[in-house]
């Protein structure tokens, strides 16, 4: 197996996707809020999808293909984020213009071309993920370019569309959805299909388009409020889309991988062709459970006492490809095995394994003989519902057709590992056709000059702003991904305070905190400008503001300046200071005379238990030593 | 309509919607295929597919280049399923009138409306042959609000010719808006029929993966060939779920919601049937006419048109009924208000509908009593004001809904004349649309 790849050689070429949700208040079709119930669903509701022609009269591949799993669907409908709109029991309502406005102002931050009308497209998906049977989604920008480092991408497509319903269960007949999540917005970004890159830049044009879509500060933030898919291919191989790539790091390893399993699926390819395998070799799969009525092989019989069938067929000069690795982990057995599970059976068994382990071996070889079995071929055997291993049986067969030929255009889903499985063929363009239940959407020329004005500043160059402020590009980043952003900018506009001391308390000072299990959630924007504005005023000093912190977050109902009063962490006076370490003074003379060098130091300690957060550590050593001197020059009386 | 411009534009490059274009503006070009005009999109824009399967606008100028690569006719092209006759099993005739169940995106118009050929129909719904032979054809192609007096004869007599031949069943394809009319309307038409006559709708066009059209085809066939069930009645989805329908009489039952797939609901009745998605049944009515082939539908398509309906509220002015005598109408449904109430204020006579109600009684108007609570009988003795309505001469119209009512007082109207025959007939139960009794369990 191949491991260190020329990608040049090899001609890949891959694309990314990325979906992000937005932060608006209502669903991009409804007056429902755009968010997740945290609440239990109420009820429940079932259907069934169905293939249908698009407006060219052509039954999307994809939507067919579903159509033949003939899966039911469950829906949970949610007291307040579920309504009739999302149930496909009331047209949608207009688009969301706050929605179109956002991704507008991304479209315009790439320079996209902005068509003159937006128009909703159906885009069918009948796995159940949308009630409707389609996906709404437009295109608001067109040939636009990400920019950064230098280096330009070109991204022919930003949409809008509606996030898919969330996948609760599947039991392979039944999938169970969730409908608060239906409809919430999103914005699509797609490169080009891009060449002459490694995987790894993949994930840095990924970083980037998430920093790019961040910068608007219009999105949701959190688990699965960003999902990445990319596409990739090679020279001889053929477009593959994987789908919700978990972390960024993960879309190298996906990508890489892809290459690996396309590669290898090429010399699959080339090695039928050489042993003279064609399409006159298949024969169809035939009813082999006879042959296990006294198998003895728990599994067999598991299958036998449901009532269930085994069905066989025999794969001619197939032997022993089963067995290669087409990427780690994975084999074109175990990947055949996944159009059988897509099918609703458990996968599939064949002669390319070790079959000691079933306690099969015997049985296997009367199915090989029944089938006509010869030396170079691989016989395969699919247990099930009847109706199902069928299906299951054609899946693999009529993929392993494919594999004469070519290897299939379709959509995987990725894995943790980066490894990924296969789901659905993929779709073309037939599976678009337009939403004529809603009107489109007129982008005039002043709403683009309106947009253009609030155009935010991009996070890029926001990085280099505060890298101008002395703070490292690391913390930039930090504080550019952290829930901070807006306090941090508040603070940098509205104190002197420098932006490393600010910066220090918002990273570092607020997560101990957090840890120490203080509710610093309490501490809102106003309130932190608050205290950076009494620090700027020597209100309160730099040593205080842990102590401020806990107390605003303790007491979130009084003003700040109210909690630093109930808590004495005002600051003191200098001439209030001197008073406090004369009065020290005084009560520990004794030791002052007994050691001049270090009667500072000891007393340092009993001076700071009165005065510590009220005033800086500096300014009482300092005056805690000029006290001291003049306690010796005075003499005892 | 595109503006001049651009429409003299197109017209000078010769291109027509369905043709591939290359589209430049500024620094931008688009390639793609020219939709047809859509009736909502701006004047200026055109519209075109582009190769990623999107549709954008874009806006016309006098800068912006239009050049035709080519012509291809991608539009308005159904797979079709021909026809394979099996003797042992049932045959059903689906007769279509158009409607949302026979519709799909219309370009033209922005919407969706008819235009499926029967047997671009039937290789839609292709489970439908498992169940029965399935014959198909379309007798008109209206959407339901355009439905009139002589498409109602026209319809009945349709199947009546169809049903002649020995079927096991009709499935009649109708829009939902005012499918219950039809329904009322061809009960009192067809009496006596030797075999079930199902009108079935939906409200998801068939073009679309969620459309409730194969459920509720599916459900009236099993209904048809598993049941000895007789007569007109309707087939429509029992709840949002795809979990199965209901059968309902035809002469008792509303579009109760604009949009729901279970808009219809029996009113002061139940609901003949239930069908699973199994194809289960489950016989809710005890007594129905039973299936009799031999039997000869007796067939009456006479009505008369000039019947309206006219609906009461607070300060409903009596000289609105000025309007229907004039205009030559010979009954009105009146749907009143609770039990069945018009304004009869006694202190203002102006105001009060009573001495009009009685002016065009003597004219020679029938009026028949409904109330517009839907649910419920109306009853003419509990309050004065009802017994002076019913001194006017008016029929109180028992627990009819409304739409049988008026269908009904059609058919009545169109075939006698006489004050008496035609007051016996409305208080006669012809096809189920009268009940004495109403359950608990019939309301909501």
């Amino acid at each position: 197996m191949t491991v260190n790849i020329d990608y040049q050689k090899i001609g890949l070429k891959y694309g990314v996707e990325i979906h992000q949700r937005l932060a608006t208040t209502r669903k991009l079709f409804c007056a429902c809020p755009a968010r997740i119930s945290t609440e239990q669903p109420i009820g429940t509701i079932n259907r069934k999808l169905r293939a249908v022609a698009g407006e060219l009269g052509l039954i999307d591949m994809a939507a067919a293909y579903e159509f033949i799993r003939n899966r039911m669907f469950t829906y949970q409908i949610f007291k307040n984020e579920t309504c009739l709109v999302d149930i496909d029991e009331e047209p949608p309502h207009p688009i969301d213009p706050e929605a179109v406005k956002t991704v507008l102002e991304l479209a315009l931050l790439m320079k996209a071309d902005i068509p003159g009308e937006i128009h909703v497209m159906r885009k069918t998906v009948i796995d159940g993920s949308n009630t409707s049977g389609f996906q709404r989604t437009a295109i608001v920008g067109l040939n636009g370019v990400l920019s950064y480092a230098n280096k330009k991408v070109f991204i022919p497509v930003i949409a809008v569309e509606e996030e898919s319903a969330g996948i609760v269960a599947n039991d392979g007949d039944n999938v169970t959805y969730r409908l608060d999540r239906l409809g919430i917005p999103l914005v699509e970004i797609s490169t080009g299909l891009l060449q002459g890159l490694t995987p790894k830049d993949a994930v840095e044009i990924a970083y980037h388009i998430g920093m790019l879509v961040r910068s608007t500060g219009k999105v949701l933030r959190g688990l699965g409020t960003i999902r990445q898919d990319v596409n990739v291919s090679i020279d001889g191989g053929n477009r593959v889309e994987i789908k919700g790539v978990q972390t960024l790091d993960l879309i190298e390893k996906a990508i890489e991988y892809e290459a690996q399993r396309q590669l290898a699926l090429k010399e699959v390819k080339d090695e039928l062709k050489s042993r003279g395998c064609k399409l006159e070799l298949f024969e169809k799969p035939q009813d082999v459970t006879h042959i296990f009525a006294d198998s003895k092989s728990k599994f067999i019989k598991k299958i036998l006492a449901e009532n269930n069938k085994i069905y066989g067929f025999n794969l001619a000069k197939f032997g022993g490809l089963l067995k290669k690795d087409l990427c780690p982990g994975k084999t074109f057995g175990k990947e055949l095995s996944e159009y059988a599970v897509a099918q609703g059976v458990g996968g599939i068994t064949h002669t390319d394994e070790d079959l000691t382990n079933y306690q099969m071996d015997a049985e296997m070889d009367r199915v090989k003989a029944f089938l006509g079995h010869e030396l170079e071929d691989c016989t395969v055997i699919v247990a099930g519902q009847g109706e199902k291993v069928v299906r299951a049986c054609n899946a693999v067969l009529e993929r392993c057709k494919t594999a004469l030929f070519e290897i299939p255009r379709e959509v995987r889903a990725a894995n943790e590992d980066g490894t990924t499985k296969f789901s659905r063929p993929l779709p073309g363009s037939s599976r678009l056709y337009p939403e004529t239940d809603i009107p489109p959407f007129r982008i005039t020329k002043n709403l683009i000059e309106e947009t253009r004005k609030h155009i935010p500043e991009t996070w890029d160059k926001k990085l280099g702003r505060f890298v101008k402020m002395g703070l490292t590009k690391e913390l930039s980043d930090q504080i550019i991904r952290s829930e901070y952003l807006n306090d941090f900018e508040n603070i940098i506009k509205n104190t002197g305070v420098s932006a490393k001391f600010a910066a220090s308390v918002l990273m570092s000072t607020m997560t101990e905190l957090r840890r120490e299990g203080v509710k610093v959630e309490k501490v809102n924007e106003e309130k932190m400008l608050e205290i950076f504005k009494l620090l700027e005023a020597k209100k309160i000093g730099k040593e205080a503001v842990n102590e401020v912190l806990k107390g605003v977050s303790k007491y979130p109902m009084q003003t700040v300046d109210e909690t630093i009063s109930k808590l004495g962490l005002k600051t003191i006076s200098k001439e209030e200071l001197r008073a406090i370490i004369r009065d020290v003074v005084q009560k520990n003379i004794n030791v002052i005379k007994k050691d001049k060098k270090s009667a500072v130091k000891k007393l340092m300690g009993t001076v700071m238990k009165h005065v510590r957060g009220k005033i800086d550590g500096k300014v009482v050593n300092q005056i805690l030593i000029e006290e001291v001197k003049k306690s010796h020059a005075v003499g005892p009386p | 309509m595109y503006s001049k411009p651009l429409e003299k534009m197109l017209r000078k490059k010769k291109v027509e919607a369905g043709d591939d274009v290359r589209i430049t503006k500024e620094k931008n070009s688009y390639a793609g295929t020219v939709m047809p005009k859509s009736e909502s999109a701006d004047a200026n824009i055109i519209l075109i597919k582009l190769e990623n399967g999107y549709n954008i606008g874009i806006d016309y100028n006098s800068k912006v280049r239009i050049e035709k690569l080519g012509t291809k006719s991608r539009l308005e092209k159904f797979p079709t399923h021909a026809f394979t006759f099996d003797p042992k099993k049932p045959t059903i005739m689906i007769l279509h009138t158009g409607g949302t169940i026979a519709s799909r995106v219309d370009y033209k118009t922005g919407g969706v409306s008819p235009a499926f050929t029967p047997e671009e129909f039937i290789a839609m719904f292709p489970d439908l042959t498992k169940i029965a032979n399935i014959k198909s054809r379309m007798i008109m192609n209206i959407a339901s609000e355009d439905m009139d007096h002589t498409r109602y004869g026209h319809i009945a007599k349709e199947i009546e010719r169809d049903i002649k031949l020995g079927l096991d069943g009709i499935i009649l394809g109708h829009g939902t808006d005012t499918l219950h009319y039809s329904a009322a309307m061809l009960s009192f038409m067809l009496q006596n029929l030797p075999a079930p006559v199902i009108l079935v709708g939906s409200q998801r066009s068939s073009d679309r993966g969620s459309s409730d059209a194969a459920l509720n085809l599916a459900c009236a066939a099993n209904f048809i060939t598993k049941t000895d069930f007789s007569g007109v009645a309707v087939c429509m989805h029992e709840n949002p779920s795809d979990d199965g329908c209901l059968i309902l009489p035809a002469t008792k039952i509303r579009k109760m919601h604009t949009s729901r797939r279970d808009a219809f609901r029996p009113v002061n009745a139940n609901p003949i049937a239930r069908v699973g998605s199994d194809g289960k049944i489950e016989m809710i009515a005890e007594n129905y006419l039973k299936k009799d082939k031999k039997r000869n539908t007796i067939v009456n398509v006479n009505m008369d048109p000039k019947v309206a309906i006219i609906k009461m509220y607070p300060i409903a002015e009596p000289t609105i009924l000025d309007f229907y005598l004039k205009n030559g109408y010979r009954g009105i449904v009146i749907e009143g208000t609770g039990l069945g109430h018009v304004p009869a204020s006694p202190e203002d006579p102006k105001k009060s509908w009573l001495p009009s109600i009685k002016a065009v009684v003597k004219a020679g108007m029938t009026v028949v009593i409904t109330s517009q609570t839907i649910h419920g009988a109306t009853n003419k003795h509990v309050y004065k004001n009802l017994r002076l309505l019913e001194a006017t001469g008016v029929i109180f119209g028992e627990d009819m809904t409304t739409e049988a009512a008026y269908t009904k007082l059609c058919f009545v109207l169109g075939n006698t004349k006489d004050p008496a025959k035609i007051k016996e007939m409305l208080l006669t139960n012809i096809a189920g649309e009268i009940s004495q009794r109403r359950e608990l369990r019939q309301f909501p």
